[in-house]
């Protein structure tokens, strides 16, 4: 006998059963994604969760434990960039000595005394490059008086962000080296306020005029009363028929080396 | 069910302590692995929540995880239903 109606397919239903379940399942993420944006409770109990593993993890990874399981080539590899990290240091130890003593001098002389910042000490709970985002996760916050805003230094006088977030326990610092975040700093030598613009990883950009003088080594500072390093200039490019020059610095700070920062309150 | 949650929760640890890499070639696995593994989307937005900077203001890049997750969950419904030795 000839048919001329289609046979309702058990493959049609199957197949709307897998549709429902899928928008049923979209639904629901999309109902947690709202909670989770909207309420500041589900954020936090994220972050409570989140802060004794980092801590754990901070405290098993800054222990003297894995250095049982090195081996020799590593431990003499380790010796050379400590070295080399010696070697960078000393010379930017005897520039900070210098200039603070110029400072000092400079402000005595104008009957302006230094004056000190209140700082506190924090660990560095997650740093790049566990994230790629330029932040750092700081045991500190809200109830240690951390507010939005504050600066944050790294070894005692750099410059390297502010914070941006703050929890009860914890803190997270937005560093200027951002890309894209802009910030007025002193172009060595000359004494010329420019804008530098973050691209990532610690490092800046400057497009300044060729008139100004600058070259690789230099030290790039933020206007304040306070003596401070903030970067040093490691590259400048320019074409002859340019009017501008480009200039690379790089903060003297490893941020994925960081153990420790102070917040200036 | 069973091997799904324990996914779900590795991945939730690795997240929270391991390289923000790791944990996404640990979710490309996850997503060849299972079916539909749409939640991953979610743990997009706990690694922007816990590492990145949420303004008022939008910008796509502060939800960058969010929108690579997504991105993988579609490319996997594209790719899984085009491979011959992956089982529908």
């Amino acid at each position: 006998m000839k048919m001329n109606y289609l046979l309702k397919s058990s493959n049609f239903q199957n197949r709307r059963k897998v549709v429902q379940k899928r928008a049923l399942t979209i639904f629901i993420i999309l109902i947690i994604i709202i909670l989770i944006l909207f309420t500041g409770l589900i954020r936090r109990a994220l972050f409570s969760i989140a802060l004794p593993a980092w801590q754990a993890e901070n405290t098993i990874l800054n222990s003297n434990t894995f250095q049982y399981f090195k081996s020799k080539q590593a431990l003499i590899n380790d010796r050379v960039v400590l070295e080399q990290k010696l070697f960078l240091a000393g010379n930017l130890l005897a520039l900070n000595e210098t200039l603070q003593t110029e400072n000092e001098n400079l402000k005595d002389l104008l009957g302006r005394k230094d004056s000190k910042q209140n700082t506190i000490l924090a660990t560095v709970l997650v740093k790049p490059p566990q994230t790629p985002y330029d932040m750092l996760t700081i045991d500190i916050g809200a109830l240690q008086n951390v507010k939005i805003g504050d600066k944050v230094i790294a070894n005692a006088n750099i410059y390297i962000g502010e914070v941006s977030e703050v929890l009860p326990h914890l803190a997270k610092v937005t560093l200027y080296s951002t890309p894209g975040r802009k910030l007025s700093v002193v172009l060595g030598a000359s004494s010329v306020t420019m804008e530098a613009v973050g691209i990532g990883g610690g490092n800046f950009n400057i497009f300044a005029p060729r008139e100004v003088e600058v070259k690789e080594g230099d030290v790039i500072v933020i206007p304040s009363i306070t003596a401070n390093v903030f970067g040093i200039v490691e590259k400048v490019s320019y074409k002859e028929t340019d009017s501008f020059q480009t200039v690379l610095f790089k903060s003297p700070v490893n941020v994925s080396e960081l153990s420790f920062v102070e917040v200036v309150i | 069910m069973f091997k799904r949650i324990i996914f779900d929760i590795l991945l939730f640890i690795s997240a929270i302590v391991a390289p923000w890499w790791f944990t996404g070639i640990f979710s490309i696995a996850i997503l060849y692995y299972f079916k539909n593994f749409n939640e991953i989307i979610l743990f997009g937005l706990i690694m922007d929540i816990l590492y990145g900077r949420l303004s008022a203001n939008f910008h796509w890049y502060d939800y960058r995880f969010t929108f690579l997750f997504i991105i993988l969950l579609l490319t996997s419904y594209f790719i899984k239903k085009r491979l011959k030795f992956y089982d529908k």
